[in-house]
C-alpha cells in the first residue's frame, strides 16, 4: 500500500480497531498498514465516518488498537503502559485540535510553555524564539486567548504543539473552525514547520484545499487505506474524492 | 502545575466561591466558638451556660462542616465535569493523572485557606453576637460586658486547619475522578455528565450501611444504649450517600409528579432535569437532608420531653401552699402552714379540697427516710400518682406507698414488710403501692407516704409542711389562685404555687434551650441551601445551550425561571422528606433510650411543626434558586446556541 517504510516517523502495521460490542460492532479501522515519513507533511483524508480520526488517535497512542502494531519511531506503542504513554505524549508528540483548546486563564506565552511546565522541562530559548517567529505571535505573547483572533489562537496552538520539539505533530481538522484566509495562513504555517523547522506533521482533514499543502495524502474509506497521492494539488485531490464518491454510489446502486 | 491551579482560580472566581461558601460558614461557627471561649476564660467567667453554649456551637459548627463537605464534594465533581475538556487537554499535553490530582488538590487547598480566613473573620462576628446573647438577661450568671474578644493563635490555627482539611478531604474523590480524564475528550466535546457508572458494589455497600444504621435504631431503643445511635447515624448517612444516585430517581419521580401537574411543561422539564444527573441531585438533597434531620431530630426530642413533662405537670396539685420556698422561688426558710390558715383555706368556696401533709426525718429499714403523712384518699385525689405496682384502693392502717426509685433501691415489692421508725421504735408497714417518682417536677411528691393516723402514732412532726389544694369545679384557676393569695397574705414565709407557674418554670426552660439549639442547627440547613444554589447554578451553566433552544422554541423567560425553581423545589422536597424521616426515626430511638434515664421523654411526633419545617425547607429551596433562575431566564439565545 505505502511506498516507503524507511525513515518513518510513525508506522501502523495491520491495525484494527472496533467500537461497541456484539451486534452493534463498528469496524473503525480494518487492517490498516501505513508509514508516515519523517520530515514530511502527511494529510489523512476521507468522508465522515471513514475512520480517519480514529487512525490519527491510534497513531498518536490515544486509542489502543485491537490488533496490529503502531510504531512511533522505534517505539512499539502497544507495549507501553498508561504512564509510559503519558511520558511519550509529553516528550515526543504534539497536538493541534479543531477547537484550539487553549486555557483561557493563561496568557499566550504561558499556554505556549504549558507542555514544558507539565513535563518540568526547561524551555530551549532558541527553539522557542524560532517557534514564536514562525507563528508570528511575538507581539501577542502577553495576551489572553480570548483577546486573540481565531487564526491567532490556532497559530498559538501550533506553537504549543511545537514547543517541546516533538517527533510528530498530530492535527485533527485544524482549520475546521477557521475562515478561508486564516485557514490558508495556518496551513502555510504547518508547511513551514516541515520545511523550515524540520518537523513531521500528520493532519486529518476533509478539505481538498487543505490537503494541497501536504507532501502526501492518504485516502481512507470504511476503515481502509484506499489510496495515496504524492505532491497533491487541490484539483487532483478533489477529482480523486469525487471519483471515489461516484464509485461508492455505483456500488450502492448495484448492491 | 500549582501555579496553574492558582491562575485557574483567579480566572474563575465564581467557581471558587461556590466551593468555598460551605467552608466559610462551618469555620465561622467553629472559630466563633473558640473566640467566645477564650474571651470567657480571659474575663475569668466560668459559667455552665457559657459552656453549654460552646458545646452546642461546636456541634453546630461540626455539622455545618459535615454538610459543607457534602456540598464541596458535589460542587467540585460538577465543576470538574464541566472542565473535562480542559483536563483532557492537559492529559494530551503529557500531564500524568497524578499531576491532575495534585492540581485539583492544590486548588481545593487554596480555596480552603482563603475560605477559612473569611470564615475566621465572620467567626469574630459570630462571637460578638454570642457575647451580646450571653450578656442578655436570658442567661444567668455570666457577664462578658466590656470584655474584648480574644483571638488567640490557636483559634487561627484551628480555623485554618479545619477549613483546609475539610476542603481537601472533600476534594479527594473529585480529584481522583479528574485524574482519570481520557485524553481523547480533548478532541471532541464529550457530554459533561457527572453521573458515574452504576456499580453494584457501591449499591450493595450503601444498602448494607444504611440498613445497619436503620436497624441499629430499634436495637438501641430496646437495649437502651444511647451511644449506639451515633455510629448508627453515621452509617445511615454514609449509606444514603452511596445509595443516593439510585434512590434519587424514584424519589424525584414521585416528588415531581404534583409539580409537573401544577406547572405543566416547566414542571415536567424540571422533574426530568432532576432525574438526569441523579448523583448530583442525590448529593444536593442529602446535604439538605443532614440539616433537616438534625432539626427534626431535635424538634421531636424536645416535643417528646415536653410531652412527658406536661404529663408530670398535670399530676401536680392545682395549687400548693407550703412553708418556705418552692421550685420556682428557690429554697428559703419559713414557718409551718398554721392551723388557722388551713381553716381559712378550707373555708374558701373557690377550693374543693385542702390536703395538709406533714413530714419527718426518720428511718425506713434502717436508712434515713423523709416520711410523709397525709389522708391518703384525699392526697391521691388532689395530686396525681402514676402507679407502677399495687393499688391506691387500700388505705387502711399499716399501709405504705413509696416512689419507685426508693422501692428499687431497697428491693421492695408490693407486699414487702418495711420497718419504719419516727423516733418511737420500728413499726412494720406493708408496701401497698409503688408510684413513679417524678423526674422534672418532684417538689410536692414525697418518697414515702403513710396515713395521717399512722404518722401521728409513730410520733411524726405535727407541723404541716404543705397543703395541696384542689380548685372547685367551674372556678377559673387564676380566680382560685387570687383567693388563696389573699388568704395567705397575713402569713410570712408561706409560698403559693399553682400549676401554670410550674409549667412556665419547667416547660419554659426547655423552650429556651430548644430555641437556642434549633437556631444553631438551622445553620446546617443554611449550608444545605448553599448546596442548592451551587447545584442549580452549575446546572444552568451546563444547560445554557438547552435553555437557549427552549427559549428559541417558544418557552418564555418566566417559564425558564420557573423550570429552574421547580427543580430546586423538587430537590428540596426530597431532602426534606428524607431528613424529617431519618430525624424522626432517630428521635424515636433517642426518646426510647431516654425513657429509662433521669430525663425521660414520651415519644410524640409534632406533625404540624414538622410539616412546617418541610414547607419552609422546600420554600427556602425555591428562594435559593432565585439567582440561578434569573440567569436561566436571561439566557441569550444566539450566544447559547453558539456555545459548544
Amino acid at each position: 500500500m505505502t511506498s516507503s517504510t524507511t525513515l518513518a516517523a510513525v508506522r501502523a502495521v495491520g491495525i484494527t480497531k472496533r467500537y461497541g460490542s456484539g451486534a452493534v460492532t463498528v469496524l473503525a479501522l480494518d487492517n490498516v498498514t501505513a508509514a508516515l515519513p519523517a520530515g514530511q507533511f502527511t494529510a489523512i483524508m476521507g468522508p465522515s465516518g471513514s475512520g480517519k480520526s480514529t487512525l490519527l488517535y491510534c497513531l498518536a497512542g490515544l486509542e489502543t488498537v485491537d490488533s496490529g502494531t503502531v510504531y512511533l519511531g522505534e517505539t512499539d506503542l502497544s507495549a507501553l503502559s498508561e504512564r509510559e504513554l503519558t511520558r511519550l505524549r509529553r516528550s515526543r508528540v504534539g497536538f493541534v485540535f479543531q477547537s484550539f483548546n487553549l486555557l483561557p486563564a493563561l496568557s499566550a506565552d504561558e499556554n505556549l510553555q504549558l507542555p514544558l511546565r507539565i513535563a518540568g522541562r526547561r524551555p530551549d530559548r532558541d527553539w522557542t524564539a524560532r517557534v514564536v517567529d514562525a507563528v508570528k505571535l511575538r507581539d501577542r505573547l502577553g495576551h489572553r486567548p480570548g483577546e486573540l483572533s481565531g487564526g491567532e489562537q490556532q497559530r498559538l496552538a501550533v506553537a504549543r504543539a511545537l514547543a517541546g520539539q516533538p517527533a510528530v505533530v498530530f492535527a485533527d481538522e485544524p482549520t475546521g473552525n477557521l475562515d478561508s484566509r486564516a485557514s490558508a495562513d495556518l496551513l502555510g504555517l504547518l508547511r513551514r514547520c516541515v520545511d523550515e523547522l524540520g518537523q513531521t506533521v500528520v493532519m486529518v482533514t476533509h478539505d481538498p484545499a487543505a490537503a494541497e499543502y501536504a507532501d502526501r495524502v492518504l485516502f481512507i474509506t470504511d476503515g481502509r487505506v484506499v489510496g495515496e497521492m504524492v505532491e497533491p494539488t487541490a484539483e487532483r485531490v478533489r477529482g480523486r474524492v469525487q471519483q471515489r464518491a461516484l464509485a461508492r454510489e455505483r456500488k450502492d446502486v448495484v448492491s | 502545575m500549582t501555579g496553574l491551579s492558582v491562575r485557574e482560580l483567579r480566572a474563575h472566581p465564581r467557581r471558587a466561591m461556590l466551593t468555598g461558601v460551605a467552608v466559610i460558614v462551618g469555620v465561622a461557627l467553629v472559630s466563633g466558638t473558640l473566640v467566645l471561649g477564650d474571651t470567657a476564660v480571659r474575663a475569668g467567667v466560668q459559667d455552665s451556660d457559657v459552656d453549654q453554649l460552646r458545646r452546642i456551637l461546636l456541634v453546630a459548627g461540626g455539622v455545618a462542616l459535615l454538610v459543607g463537605a457534602f456540598i464541596i464534594n458535589t460542587t467540585m465533581s460538577a465543576v470538574l465535569a464541566q472542565r473535562t475538556r480542559e483536563l483532557a487537554l492537559l492529559r494530551c499535553l503529557g500531564a500524568e493523572g497524578r499531576q491532575l490530582r495534585r492540581m485539583v488538590r492544590a486548588e481545593a487547598l487554596a480555596v480552603g485557606v482563603v475560605a477559612s480566613l473569611v470564615g475566621l473573620v465572620l467567626g469574630i462576628g459570630v462571637a460578638a453576637a454570642l457575647r451580646a446573647y450571653v450578656n442578655s438577661a436570658l442567661l444567668s450568671g455570666a457577664d462578658l460586658r466590656g470584655s474584648t474578644l480574644t483571638v488567640t493563635p490557636r483559634t487561627v490555627a484551628v480555623a485554618l486547619l479545619v477549613g483546609s482539611v475539610v476542603m481537601v478531604l472533600s476534594a479527594q474523590a473529585p480529584a481522583r475522578r479528574a485524574s482519570r480524564a481520557a485524553p481523547l475528550a480533548a478532541f471532541r466535546g464529550l457530554p459533561a455528565t457527572s453521573s458515574r457508572p452504576r456499580r453494584a458494589v457501591r449499591m450493595a455497600t450503601g444498602a448494607v450501611l444504611a440498613g445497619a444504621g436503620v436497624v441499629a435504631v430499634p436495637v438501641a431503643a430496646i437495649t437502651g444504649s444511647g451511644p449506639m445511635l451515633l455510629p448508627a447515624a453515621a452509617l445511615t448517612l454514609a449509606g444514603v450517600r452511596l445509595l443516593g444516585p439510585w434512590g434519587a430517581t424514584p424519589l424525584v419521580r414521585l416528588a415531581g409528579l404534583p409539580v409537573a401537574r401544577v406547572l405543566r411543561l416547566p414542571g415536567a422539564l424540571a422533574r426530568a432535569n432532576a432525574m438526569r444527573s441523579p448523583d448530583r441531585t442525590a448529593a444536593t438533597a442529602s446535604a439538605l437532608m443532614v440539616g433537616l434531620a438534625l432539626v427534626s431530630f431535635l424538634t421531636v426530642l424536645f416535643t417528646s420531653t415536653k410531652a412527658f413533662l406536661d404529663a408530670e405537670v398535670n399530676r401536680t396539685p392545682d395549687i400548693t401552699v407550703q412553708s418556705g420556698g418552692t421550685a420556682s422561688t428557690g429554697k428559703q426558710a419559713g414557718g409551718p402552714v398554721a392551723a388557722d390558715l388551713l381553716a381559712r383555706l378550707a373555708a374558701l368556696p373557690e377550693l374543693s379540697a385542702v390536703v395538709p401533709t406533714r413530714s419527718t426525718l426518720g428511718t425506713a429499714a434502717g436508712t434515713p427516710a423523709v416520711m410523709t403523712g397525709a389522708d391518703l384518699t384525699d392526697f391521691a385525689h388532689v395530686r396525681g400518682l402514676d402507679v407502677t405496682a399495687g393499688s391506691l384502693a387500700d388505705v387502711s392502717r399499716g399501709g405504705l406507698w413509696v416512689a419507685d426509685d426508693v422501692a428499687a433501691d431497697h428491693g421492695w415489692t408490693v407486699g414487702s414488710r418495711v420497718p419504719v421508725n419516727l423516733g418511737r421504735g420500728d413499726r412494720a408497714f406493708t408496701l401497698r403501692a409503688v408510684y413513679r417518682h417524678e423526674s422534672y417536677v418532684s417538689t410536692t411528691l414525697p418518697n414515702y407516704l403513710i396515713r395521717s393516723g399512722d404518722y401521728t402514732r409513730l410520733g411524726g412532726n405535727a407541723a404541716v409542711g404543705a397543703a395541696l389544694l384542689s380548685v372547685a369545679d367551674g372556678v377559673a384557676p387564676a380566680t382560685a389562685r387570687a383567693a388563696v393569695d389573699r388568704a395567705v397574705a397575713g402569713w410570712p414565709g408561706i409560698t403559693v404555687e399553682n400549676r401554670a407557674h410550674v409549667r412556665s418554670a419547667t416547660v419554659g426552660q426547655i423552650d429556651r434551650t430548644a430555641s437556642l439549639y434549633l437556631a444553631l442547627t438551622c445553620l446546617a440547613i443554611l449550608v444545605g441551601l448553599v448546596g442548592i444554589v451551587n447545584t442549580m447554578t452549575l446546572s444552568v451553566v451546563d444547560r445554557v445551550r438547552e435553555l437557549g433552544l427552549l427559549h428559541a422554541a417558544g418557552m418564555d423567560r418566566r417559564q425558564l425561571g420557573t423550570m429552574v425553581r421547580a427543580e430546586a423545589f423538587i430537590i428540596g422536597c426530597v431532602g426534606a422528606v428524607l431528613g424529617i424521616g431519618f430525624g424522626t426515626l432517630f428521635a424515636w430511638g433517642a426518646a426510647k433510650v431516654f425513657e429509662h434515664s433521669s430525663a425521660p421523654t414520651q415519644f410524640t411526633v409534632p406533625v404540624a411543626l414538622l410539616a412546617l419545617v418541610a414547607a419552609v425547607a422546600a420554600a427556602a429551596g425555591v428562594v435559593a434558586a432565585a439567582l440561578p433562575a434569573r440567569s436561566a431566564s436571561r439566557v441569550d439565545v444566539l450566544r447559547a446556541l453558539a456555545a459548544e
